[in-house]
């Protein structure tokens, strides 16, 4: 028995305690099927299966209809200029606009093109003659594509006509004077400018957040549901300690995070082929304060947790604001301050944006300091309200254990 | 006849009283989809991205360049915050995430616009941030091309082209795209429209599942069967009918916020969408009986819910299309009521298509109610042995 009246005892002993919390945690883990589901399949299979939704990346022949009431040899070539992109395909011609717009209404076209009657005539005569491209606005990406399609081939035709009208030009006056300014345009990062390269950095992130959350709410649910008296904290001298109860726990949970985090961050965009610029260790080092802010978030929530299935009702939803948050999508410079704000105590908002920086920009530890400071500050944060909240819960526990015929706390009503 | 109103008023007023009774489930019902309504609209609230920051290269230190930097400063997605001298500083502003896009001028700019050698301009953007990186390059290549315009136009000013003449000879064709329904190209209307419904969705599956399977778990369920007369039809309907209701009045408030006070187009009014809505409520319903059913243990019943409910943000294909997802996947999104509830959207409230084209959408919802029959009798069962897994 260690003499746990002089502190190096009592540090010895909590320690051992730290140790023995460590083990049963790890036993009870291991023992309940819904928790090793969150801990280990959501992580494990979660990215393959986002991985596969947006592995074609990109959204190539998106249909379109032309409605061409010019029928001349130009209307005709601008639309054979338009099939032949990548990003387009004309998949009918339509007699007025009516028709084009049914075809838009029953799903078989996201976009029309239209050609006036005086298309050609226009161009002939020296004046500018119009376009117009109709977008389907329900998903950014086919606007975007369309748009992108369009804008190619309006260049080339322009610059075809112009060349037209510099009759005995050589080659390099045709381009000086068309484009007297060379602009070169160069996608530095994400190049392929792929929808899964953009997105999965930020659900891989997420991924494990929310495996820590859910898992770690549901430790705490079902703990309590188990204690006669609604504790959350056991009846069991091993557990007489905040420091300890909390190392414990966590220590038990950072192990299995970081098997979590090597696969979801390190094997998977191997797997997938997404830009790996960043530095492995670096980026491993830089997940460190973010599992561990995870970890003591997920801890402080869970004892607002009193059922076993309650954090599923209350953790799940929030992955879409916390995505949203990060920035990766809505710019983090379009973000309202006060959002900004409550975005920064999240873990993931810039845990995401340093995994997007080293990793899909080629980022090197040294360049996101700001943002693993910023991890370190918040793990040390949560680690404090982990304490502050369980030391109240280990008072109740010791409260219970001085009056063991004081009523139990009210339990989980459903 | 009297007897089996009884049975049904009963179950209803009692779980109307479990609603009121229990934060969880005000949380879930009411308070989760107003707070998401309220964090998007205003996490969006600038619809269109406002003075994302960019930097600028700038190697000739002329007129002309400084021109330029003005020409870019003036256009509003962006905000010239960083003037950088070399590439390298720019492309370590942009792996600090401090810039999403920079200009770079190369040294002798001017002298060369002016004597005709075709002097280059190069644009970096940042792709790893779609929206940002897709807005700065837009305003980057408006930049080169009022550049252009500006050097090609002094050029026909000295051979006397006449006024009218030269904008049909500086671009012979112009593109006029009308973005339908969006003509901003918001980011909010576009999002929120249809986020909000699927946040919806998730809740309404999680509480569908949650509500009949914690009367297994607490035991009540088979007290519930016989007060319901033994009939599960009347069970369903008693424990149900109170978050129909709820939900759909939700629904409905998220419409009318969106239509009405943020004034999100709907081309045909918003009833069309509102009537989406409801039957979208109920055929989601059916659907969490239906995961209930399958897997009649609440954790293992939410568990599906949740996952199936959390994919459908990808799969009702608002921010990657259906059509480009893999063939597996698009049979899947089908099975999402909130894929049709967006394709009744997208026709009612954007395109402003007849409502006979949607009809096809509204009868799938029906589909949804013959669901619970394939688990009818399994879950009567579990209803009735009770019998709590953890």
């Amino acid at each position: 028995m260690i003499n746990t009246n002089t502190i190096g005892g009592t540090i010895r002993q909590g320690f051992l305690d730290a140790a023995y919390i460590w083990k049963h945690e790890f036993k009870t883990i291991f023992h309940d099927m819904g928790v090793m589901i969150f801990l280990f399949a959501l992580p494990l299979g979660y990215p393959i299966i986002y991985g596969l939704i947006y592995n074609p990346q990109v959204a190539r022949e998106i249909p379109v209809v032309v409605v061409d009431e010019c029928r001349s040899p130009m209307s005709r070539e601008y639309a054979r200029m338009l099939d032949a992109t990548p990003q387009a395909s004309v998949v009918s011609y339509a007699a007025n606009m009516d028709e084009a717009k049914s075809r838009l209404a029953s799903e078989e076209a996201y976009g029309i093109i239209y050609l006036d009657r005086d298309f050609e005539k226009n161009i002939f005569r020296g004046e500018s003659s119009h376009i117009m491209l109709y977008s389907q606005m329900n998903c950014m990406l086919i606007y975007k594509n369309l748009m992108m399609a369009n804008t190619d081939v309006v260049g080339a035709f322009n610059s075809e006509v112009k060349k037209k009208g510099l009759a005995g030009a050589t080659v390099k006056q045709e381009s000086m004077s068309i484009e007297p300014v060379k602009g070169a345009y160069i996608s530095l990062f994400n190049p392929t400018q792929g929808f899964a390269s953009f997105i999965m950095p930020a659900v891989l992130v997420m991924v494990i957040q929310q495996s820590l959350l859910l898992a770690i709410g549901m430790l705490a649910g079902t703990e309590r549901e188990r204690n006669r008296k609604g504790l959350l904290v056991p009846l069991n001298h091993h557990y007489f300690g905040t420091f300890r109860i909390v190392l414990g726990k966590a220590l038990c949970y950072v192990t299995i995070a970081i098997l979590a985090s090597v696969w979801t961050l390190i094997v998977v965009p191997h797997i997938f082929k997404y830009p790996r610029l960043g530095n492995t260790e670096e980026i491993l080092l830089f997940t460190l304060p973010f599992i561990l802010s995870s970890i003591f978030m997920g801890m402080t929530l869970s004892c607002l947790i009193r059922g076993r299935e309650f954090p599923m009702l209350f953790f799940v939803f929030l992955s879409m604001p916390f995505i949203f948050m990060s920035g990766v999508s809505w710019p983090w410079a379009a973000i309202p301050k006060p959002w900004q704000f409550v975005a920064s105590l999240i873990p993931s908002t810039y845990t995401i944006q340093g995994f997007i920086q080293m990793n899909s920009c080629g980022a090197s530890l040294h360049e996101v300091e700001f943002y693993y400071r910023w991890q370190w500050g918040l793990c040390l944060f949560y680690f404090f309200t982990t304490c502050l909240v369980y030391r109240h819960q280990l008072r109740k526990t010791i409260y219970m254990l001085h009056h063991p015929h004081e009523k139990a706390e009210p339990n989980v009503e459903y | 006849m009297s007897n089996t109103n009884k049975g049904l008023r009963a179950i209803f007023v009692r779980e109307c009283k479990r609603l009121v009774s229990r934060p969880v489930y005000l949380i879930c019902i009411i308070g989760v989809p107003l707070f998401c309504a309220f964090f998007f609209t205003t996490l969006m609230w600038q619809g269109v991205p406002n003075d994302l920051p960019v930097a600028v290269v700038d190697l000739d230190k002329s007129k002309s360049s400084r021109n330029l930097i003005r020409t870019l400063e003036s256009m509003s997605f962006v905000d010239v915050d960083y003037k950088l001298n070399s590439y390298h500083e720019a492309r370590e502003a942009m792996q600090r995430n401090e810039i999403y896009a920079f200009l770079m001028i190369p040294e002798g700019f001017q002298e060369k616009a002016s004597s005709g050698k075709q002097p280059e301009l190069s644009f970096f953007t940042n792709d790893a941030y779609f929206v940002a990186g897709g807005f700065t390059y837009k305003a980057l290549k408006m930049t080169a091309a009022l550049a252009n315009g500006s050097v090609i136009r002094q050029t026909m000013i000295a051979k006397g082209v006449p006024q009218r003449e030269m904008d049909a000879k500086l671009q012979p064709v112009i593109l006029d795209t009308n973005p339908i329904g969006n003509p901003w190209v918001n980011y909010s209307v576009f999002l929120n429209n249809i986020m909000l419904p699927v946040m919806i969705e998730l809740m309404i599956l999680l509480m569908t599942v949650f509500t009949i399977g914690v009367e297994i778990k607490a035991g009540t369920s088979r007290r519930l069967l016989i007060e319901g007369n033994r009939s599960l039809l009347r069970v369903l309907l008693g424990k149900l009918l109170p978050q129909t209701i709820l939900f759909t009045l939700v629904g409905w408030g998220i419409n009318i916020y969106l239509f009405g006070f943020l004034h999100f187009p709907h081309a045909n009014g918003a009833l069309p969408v509102m009537l989406a809505m409801f039957m979208m409520v109920v055929s989601t319903q059916a659907l969490g009986v239906f995961f209930i059913g399958c897997f009649p243990v609440l954790r293992l019943g939410l568990s599906s819910a949740s996952l199936f409910g959390i994919v459908g943000f990808s799969l009702t294909g608002f921010s990657f299309p259906v059509m480009a997802m893999y063939k597996p996947f698009q049979v899947l999104a089908n099975f999402y009521p909130v894929r049709h509830y967006f394709s009744i959207y997208t026709q009612q409230a954007l395109n402003g298509s007849p409502i006979w084209y949607s009809l096809y959408q509204y009868l799938t919802f029906v589909l949804y109610l013959a669901l619970p029959l394939l688990i009818a009798g399994r879950l009567r069962k579990a209803l009735y042995d009770q019998k709590y897994k953890p």
